[in-house]
């Protein structure tokens, strides 16, 4: 009994081991999942904020730029005099720009941008007024390719993030596995110490019957004994 | 199935009765290792299947994230070839060509406007509608994994509960054996 009892234990402390190595690996494997994530998610927010710049600042700012171009472009011989206006409202938005709680460098911008166009109005009273049309409409179409272009950039930049951010969640996916395959692991292990305690008890229980089985042979002999 | 207990002395029926605890410790210990390993082998499934739909949820993602950006980009270059035919129509071209490409122009623009505006719907009809299924999907499973665990961890808890107690009649039965050795024995030394 007590040599079966040995078998059982030595396999159950075989499991015990094969169980400890399994455990060791899935950790090295979910926190291998973990970083990929992690890396995957900085990827991802990295792409994204590029592309939140080119899809949505400059495009805007390009579809801004288009859209005055073209207010310019056909104001025939108002031209000089809607530069002017447009000068005159980019330097008030600039100065306004702050208190209603826009980017101090956009506002900066925002000025420049006048005082630019202000210069152009200057040049433009003594200029025909077909020669600012012309201009503008340059300057429309150029504000309109770069809005497109910004947009296409954009869109590809948004889809590296959304690629990034996709080997983000399978890398998630991952060690989600990894972590019900330790639990299932843990659970196997547990089973293993629970079994090798147990035949350490019956082995325990088995030798105390033995022992018992040969004192009580011994004390009835010696009762034997004693009484001839 | 019932057993009938001989009535031959105290130590025996003690014996028999304890054997009896045992065996029906022993059956229920069975029972809930039967148990453990089929709620062991739910948890495994119910996991796997989380971890397939979270791999499907991640697919629908970045298809849904791709239809969208080709949708954006298609917008993007109608509306610069628009730009394009505009500007030839306000400057380089004249008469019916000027009207050609003014033409042009307009269908490329709303062409570019139809895009972009349908740009956030591809994305929720291409993978954005299927991913929020398949992480729901997901949390379906999840939860039913974490059932699985509890009841896995229930039936080894009644497991240890069923080892401990049998321990406990075998040192009763060890006992009493004893008790009626030592009995015999002070029996035998007497006569």
């Amino acid at each position: 009994m007590v040599r079966a009892r040995a078998t059982s234990q030595a396999s159950s402390i075989s499991d015990v081991q094969v169980d400890q190595n399994n455990l060791e690996n899935l950790r090295k494997q979910l926190a291998d999942a973990v970083e990929k994530a992690k890396e995957a998610s900085e990827h991802s927010g990295f792409f994204g904020a590029l592309s939140s710049v080119f899809g949505s600042d400059i495009a805007q700012i390009a579809g801004a730029v288009a859209a005055v171009a073209a207010v310019v472009a056909t104001g025939g011989a108002a031209a000089p005099l809607i530069l002017m206006a447009v000068s005159m409202a980019m330097e008030e938005a600039a100065k306004l720009g702050p208190q209603l709680g826009l980017d101090p460098k956009l506002c900066m911008a925002i000025g420049l941008a006048g005082a630019a166009v202000g210069l152009c109005s200057g040049a433009g009273t003594t200029q025909s007024a077909g020669t600012i049309a012309s201009i503008a409409r340059d300057v429309k179409v150029g504000a309109q390719i770069t809005e497109g272009t910004a947009t296409i950039a954009g869109a590809g930049l948004g889809q590296v993030s959304a690629g990034y951010h996709s080997d983000q969640l399978n890398d998630q996916a991952d060690a989600t596995g990894f972590q019900a395959q330790s639990d299932v692991t843990n659970m196997d292990f547990s089973t293993a110490l629970s079994l090798l305690q147990e035949s350490l008890d019956t082995e325990h229980h088995e030798t105390n019957t033995a022992s018992a089985i040969i004192q009580n042979n011994n004390d009835a002999n010696t009762a034997l004994a004693n009484r001839i | 199935m019932t057993t009938p207990i001989s009535t031959a002395n105290t130590t025996d029926f003690a014996s028999e009765i304890a054997a009896l605890m045992v065996q029906n410790e022993t059956t229920q210990e069975d029972s809930d290792r039967l148990t453990r390993d089929a709620a062991r082998n739910a948890f495994l499934q119910n996991s796997q299947k989380q971890v397939d739909e979270l791999h499907a949820a991640a697919a629908a993602t970045e298809t849904g994230a791709l239809v969208g950006a080709a949708f954006s980009i298609a917008g993007a270059g109608c509306s610069i070839g628009a730009a394009s035919y505009s500007y030839d129509a306000e400057t380089v071209d004249a008469g019916t060509l000027a009207s050609r490409d003014k033409f042009d122009a307009s269908v490329l623009q709303a062409a570019g406007s139809g895009f972009s505006g349908l740009s956030g719907q591809a994305v929720k009809i291409a993978g954005g509608r299927a991913a929020d299924d398949d992480a729901a999907e997901a949390k379906r499973c999840e939860a039913l994994a974490a059932e699985s665990k509890w009841q896995a961890d229930d039936a080894s808890t009644a497991i240890d509960k069923a080892d401990k107690t049998g321990d406990k009649i075998m040192d009763i039965v060890q006992s009493l054996n004893q008790d009626q050795n030592q009995a015999n024995n002070a029996i035998i030394g007497r006569i």
